[in-house]
């Protein structure tokens, strides 16, 4: 019923799309076109020109190089709030899914509770516990990330654990440790990816939207989430302000999720 | 029945869990609740005085049973910043976030059943095409992001309705509405495109089988092999996505709820979060880990409604 042998759409859009901001955050690493935290009152609210093709905001910064700084930022905080919950996701699930159990019982009814509960709702709970800032964003995303990876790592490793190589691998007198990380990790490899890049979509809308409640990365520092609660402020006066962060982190998601999309065909 | 009983009392199991870990979590935090409400010029004397009050001596199996048996009696503490019941500052803000709730859900379902089944019939059509780029794009904004696009577009442009001029409910219901079904829109969309995404899929898949061949065999037109045999099963998977839909966007009414100026669970949340108000805090995730869960349960009961399969097992 579904037509196959379709030119792959979604992965090339979203090869072009995540190449696109990965050529803006590798610009924002080299060197800003401007300083992104001066400020400059002969330049407020100045519309789009040649020399600031985004324009300036309320304290006459430039756009450009805040949105730069701004990608940078939000991968940062994304690449930790993944990096952390595939790490404790694999050892937790893989140790869950292999052995079973009643460890497995436990922390899975745990996991259950957790995971009832939407990340970003979890994310402010742990700010509300350990304050806000870029770091502690990335570890209360990361932690609020954990149960969905775990859970996804461990009903792999529960399929993969009754195949053959894994029997053969015993019989070889391999550990188990050896098994969980070297047999059957990398073949549960191509689901964690696919997971992984979610979880990467999911935390850069999570962290722009804690940044825009005002409690992800800590203003001057510049963030997507944050630019735009500033711009909001001056909707009637000088909508552009809200365009172009806005804009980046629409092409930032769709990208990864366009790619994502793409992988799984 | 029996399984629903079971079910039953796995929600509140996991309720009861849920209230320990948080209760826990705001306890081992360092800062204690009388240092911060007498601040730090007061004496040891009457910060202990204060404790002893309070009842933060006591230990903490002792507290987290008082506490737990006064909010299922309905006394969820006293705020700190402002000294009052936390009940009275929470109980009319409830209201309002529901509202938004309740609208964005009935907005996910009207639209994308509808939109799913068209998608679905109509596959590889123009019109088909259309809605799969519209959704892959809606889906990548983040729902405070068309929030915004909703102010300028709605409130600036079109002037639709004033942005910020939030009416309470208490004074005029239509005024409320009309002013909440934007915000509700903004949490709606993301959920719509997914929601239509997966429905399409999940037709597609039943058209295949071989039940759909039976039914046409017996003589049956497109439209009642699709609204009495296809729908029933293609549906199963969206109410599980509905589900988690609905807990997602209670969260995300928080950030929604400050980019329309409404004052609402999340505008109270944040402002306890900032203020260390920790039994206000408290009493919102309770409330809403409350409503999250019983949601679960509402959805897992539907399933057994919909799909006979799930009652024998």
């Amino acid at each position: 019923m579904i037509k196959k042998k379709k030119k792959n759409f979604n992965f090339i859009a979203g090869m072009i799309l995540v190449s696109l901001t990965l050529i803006l955050l590798l610009w924002g690493m080299i060197g800003t076109p401007y300083d992104p935290d001066t400020m400059d009152n002969s330049l407020k609210f100045t519309g789009a020109s040649v020399s600031h093709f985004m324009g300036c905001d309320h304290f006459g910064r430039d756009i450009f190089s805040r949105v730069l700084k701004g990608i940078g930022n939000t991968f940062t905080v994304a690449l930790g709030t993944v990096f952390i919950g595939t790490v404790a996701g694999i050892i937790l699930g893989g140790f869950c899914g292999y052995f079973g159990g009643l460890l497995d019982e436990v922390l899975m009814r745990l996991n259950d509770a957790v995971f009832a509960f939407p990340s970003i709702f979890l994310a402010l709970v742990v700010i509300c516990l350990i304050g806000p800032g870029k770091y502690n964003v990335i570890l209360a995303l990361g932690i609020a990330f954990i149960p969905s990876f775990a859970r996804i790592v461990r009903s792999e490793f529960m399929k993969e654990k009754n195949k053959e190589y894994v029997q053969s691998a015993k019989v070889m007198g391999a550990g188990s440790l050896r098994i969980m990380f070297f047999h059957i990790l990398p073949n549960a490899f191509p689901v964690i990816l696919s997971s992984v890049m979610i979880g990467f979509n999911n935390a850069v809308i999570a962290e722009a939207g804690l940044s825009y409640l005002g409690i992800g990365v800590q203003p001057p520092d510049a963030s997507l989430g944050a630019m735009l609660s500033d711009a909001q402020t001056y909707l009637y006066s000088t909508p552009y302000m809200a365009v172009f962060p806005g804009a980046v982190m629409v092409m930032m998601i769709l990208g990864f999720g366009l790619l994502a999309t793409g992988m799984e065909k | 029945m029996k399984q629903l009983g079971k079910r039953g009392i796995t929600m509140i199991v996991t309720l009861v869990v849920v209230s320990f870990l948080v209760f826990l979590a705001f306890d081992v935090i360092p800062g204690d609740a009388a240092t911060s409400k007498l601040g730090t010029q007061a004496t040891p004397e009457r910060v202990e005085a204060l404790r002893e009050e309070m009842g933060l001596n006591r230990p903490f199996l002792v507290r987290y049973g008082t506490w737990l048996a006064g909010f299922v009696k309905g006394d969820m503490g006293t705020s700190y910043s402002y000294s009052r019941p936390v009940k009275g500052m929470v109980a009319d803000k409830v209201p309002i976030t529901v509202t938004l709730m309740v609208l964005a859900f009935i907005l996910v379902v009207a639209i994308s059943i509808p939109l799913g089944i068209y998608a679905a019939r109509y596959q590889g059509r123009f019109l088909d095409r259309l809605i799969g780029v519209i959704d892959q794009i809606i889906m990548a904004v983040p729902p405070f992001f068309s929030g915004i696009i909703i102010t300028v577009l709605f409130g600036v442009l079109l002037k639709w309705f004033t942005p910020g001029g939030f009416v309470s409910y208490t004074k005029n219901w239509g005024a409320f509405l009309g002013y909440m079904i934007f915000p509700a829109i903004a949490i709606a969309l993301p959920k719509i495109a997914m929601a239509v995404k997966l429905l399409r899929t999940s037709i597609l898949e039943e058209i295949g089988k071989d039940y759909v061949r039976t039914a046409y065999s017996r003589g049956n037109k497109t439209k009642q092999v699709l609204y009495r045999h296809v729908l029933k099963n293609a549906l199963i998977p969206v109410i599980t996505f509905l589900g988690m839909a609905l807990s997602d966007m209670v969260a995300g009414s928080i950030i929604i709820e400050q980019v329309f100026n409404i004052p609402g669970l999340g505008r109270i949340l944040l402002t306890s979060i900032s203020n260390r108000d920790y039994p206000v805090v408290e009493a919102i995730i309770m409330l809403i880990a409350a409503l999250v869960i019983i949601v679960n349960f509402v959805v897992d009961a539907l399933y057994r409604v919909i799909d006979p399969r799930m009652r024998r097992s």
